[in-house]
């Protein structure tokens, strides 16, 4: 079964000096902490924030190359959960046909509030990007992260 | 004109904390450092040295997108500067989508005649990062590399000391 996940924050901690992204589903019940790199964790705060850049940084690039494409991001899927690395694949529609490209989890995460900013009305997340995660992911505690 | 560049090193600027980029023409004769942030660098220097992380990095997935669609990079543009800034385009040949040339909603397989070439706008670190992933060419326009002051640089690495490149950062 699949969830539907929201940002709902980025956290510091400073004891790890690490970032942690924090998803939320969308009943406010299931809570997934995901630790990401900085240069990610900067990405990401950017998009949530909704900062424009004079230049375009990376993630915006990728965004670019997709709208110039004319392809369209159906949706981020958490799909594993492997040593203590999670794994995502993104869900693209490009001429017709969808296309999975794997990747690691934090870069999807960065790619969805972009979008989301671009809409005029961002009221629920059907207007932007969808993030799931699958429910086994919901039941982890926090020792097994 | 366009002048190929190689990349020729990347290095830590002491003072600043940023990663310099050294670009140079297949004569060494000219040189064109450019600035570019710690993510980026450490990407440019991943590419270099071969690295391969286990998982895919920032660059790795915009790779790994052009290689899924099938559009090809042709090549990497360094195309103007402004200030200080450099400022690059990636150059795709895309394809039409064939779902549109045809009547009926079913896509088509046969590649088609026409493709388009398409270019994205792009900081220069970006794509110095994905040229070398995916092994293009990276080209500068012969206006900015003579704009630009490898004089001074020239009088900056004869000021360099070895201890000045400071311990490999990941």
């Amino acid at each position: 079964m699949l969830v539907q996940m929201k940002v709902r924050g980025l956290m510091f901690d400073p004891s790890n000096n690490a970032y942690i992204i924090i998803l939320r589903g969308e009943e406010n019940t299931d809570v997934l902490p995901i630790w990401v790199g900085r240069p990610e964790a900067n990405a990401i705060s950017l998009a949530l924030e909704g900062i424009f850049t004079p230049r375009p940084m990376t993630h915006d690039l990728l965004r670019n190359l997709i709208n110039t494409m004319k392809a369209k991001i159906n949706h981020i899927l958490v799909s594993e959960l492997r040593d203590n690395t999670f794994y995502a694949v993104i869900s693209l529609v490009y001429g017709g046909n969808t296309v999975s490209i794997d990747h690691c989890v934090r870069m999807c995460r960065s790619l969805w509030p972009k979008r989301r900013s671009k809409s005029p009305a961002p009221k629920n997340l059907t207007d932007g990007l969808k993030i799931y995660a699958r429910k086994t992911l919901e039941n982890m505690t926090h020792d097994d992260v | 004109m366009n002048i190929p560049l190689k990349v020729d090193a990347i290095i830590s600027d002491p003072n600043t904390n940023a990663q310099i980029v050294i670009l140079k023409d297949e004569q060494n004769l000219e040189l064109l450092p450019i600035w570019v942030g710690m993510a980026e660098g450490n990407a440019i220097r991943f590419a270099l040295e071969g690295i391969a992380s286990p998982r895919p990095l920032t660059h790795d997935l915009l790779k790994n997108f052009l290689n899924h669609l099938k559009v090809p990079l042709e090549k990497v543009l360094i195309h103007s500067m402004n200030g200080s800034t450099y400022f690059a385009s990636l150059h795709l040949v895309q394809p039409p989508p064939e779902k549109k040339e045809t009547s009926d909603k079913k896509t088509s397989t046969h590649p088609s005649e026409e493709s388009e070439e398409i270019t994205v706008d792009a900081r220069p670190s970006d794509a110095i990062a994905l040229a070398l992933r995916m092994g293009v060419p990276i080209y500068v326009t012969d206006e900015v590399l003579h704009k630009k002051g490898s004089e001074n640089l020239d009088a900056w690495l004869e000021k360099l000391k070895p201890t000045d490149f400071g311990p490999y950062d990941t």
